[in-house]
């Protein structure tokens, strides 16, 4: 966090090529979390540029009252909103590839249900899926999720339990359909 | 496979991803081009007809000469007596 404020500060001086630096730091998070709130791989790479690019225009805003990573990821959620609101269509997750029935059964079995995962995930509200996107996969802090989503650490539980509780149900149903075959 | 293991190769799954060379070159090209074109518009003639047309440049103009001349005429009484 203090190497970062340290980048920052250097950066706002004028030294523009170390906000290089920030971008390869977190790069892998920031285009991991568009991608699995939009469910859109194709364009993920683009709106995590368009995230970086308005961090970097919005850098001398940033106060320094909560992590660099967390203020970042916030700006990369609300991009990912827009860029869901602008395409007006549901976020389609990436489907595992074709389910070849030629596999063996286990590798079958883990494919159909990865597919209903995600089918089941794209299927979530919105605000549910954000919040168990951040918390699962992301692996954030409660308190980050909080600052990101500005909701209380209640209601944030409350979302990602919810979550859980929808995908915990894909997995009995899929379980219960695959005994009675 | 128990439901557990199959979650976490799911969420192991989705953590994994591969970003395309040059991403990060990418977003420094855009921020440079940004860059070049921001200091462009501060010495282009619309910034300065901009400038020139904005309502508080007059005022401005007058209070600078203003300003400029008191200061004159204060060092002159200064220093030439």
């Amino acid at each position: 966090m203090a190497e970062d404020n340290e980048t920052i500060q250097k950066i706002l001086q004028g030294d523009i090529e170390l906000f290089r630096l920030l971008v390869e730091r977190y790069q892998k998070p920031v285009i991991r979390m568009v991608r699995n709130l939009t469910g859109d791989a194709a364009s993920c790479e683009d709106i995590a540029q368009d995230v970086f690019f308005a961090a970097y225009r919005k850098l001398s805003s940033f106060d320094g009252s909560s992590r660099f990573s967390t203020w970042l990821f916030t700006i990369a959620r609300n991009k990912s909103l827009n860029a869901m609101k602008k395409k007006k269509t549901p976020a389609f997750h990436e489907l595992p590839e074709k389910i070849d029935r030629q596999e063996p059964s286990a590798a079958l079995v883990e494919k159909e249900l990865f597919a209903e995962l995600e089918n089941n995930l794209a299927r979530l509200p919105g605000k549910l899926k954000r919040a168990f996107v951040l918390a699962e996969m992301e692996e954030l802090s409660y308190e980050d999720i909080t600052q990101i989503e500005g909701a209380g650490a209640g209601t944030i539980r409350v979302r990602i339990s919810r979550a859980k509780e929808k995908l915990r149900a894909v997995f009995e149903t899929f379980f219960e359909k695959e005994r009675k075959l | 496979m128990k439901p557990e293991e199959i979650y976490d190769a799911w969420k192991k799954q989705k953590s994994e991803m591969q970003i395309s060379p040059g991403f990060s070159e990418r977003v420094m090209n855009q921020i440079d081009y940004y860059e070049q074109q921001r200091s462009a518009r501060l010495f282009s003639r619309e910034f300065f007809t901009a400038l020139i047309s904005h309502r508080f440049a007059k005022p401005a103009l007058i209070a600078g000469s203003l300003v400029i001349g008191i200061c004159r005429i204060i060092f002159v009484i200064r220093f030439s007596f």
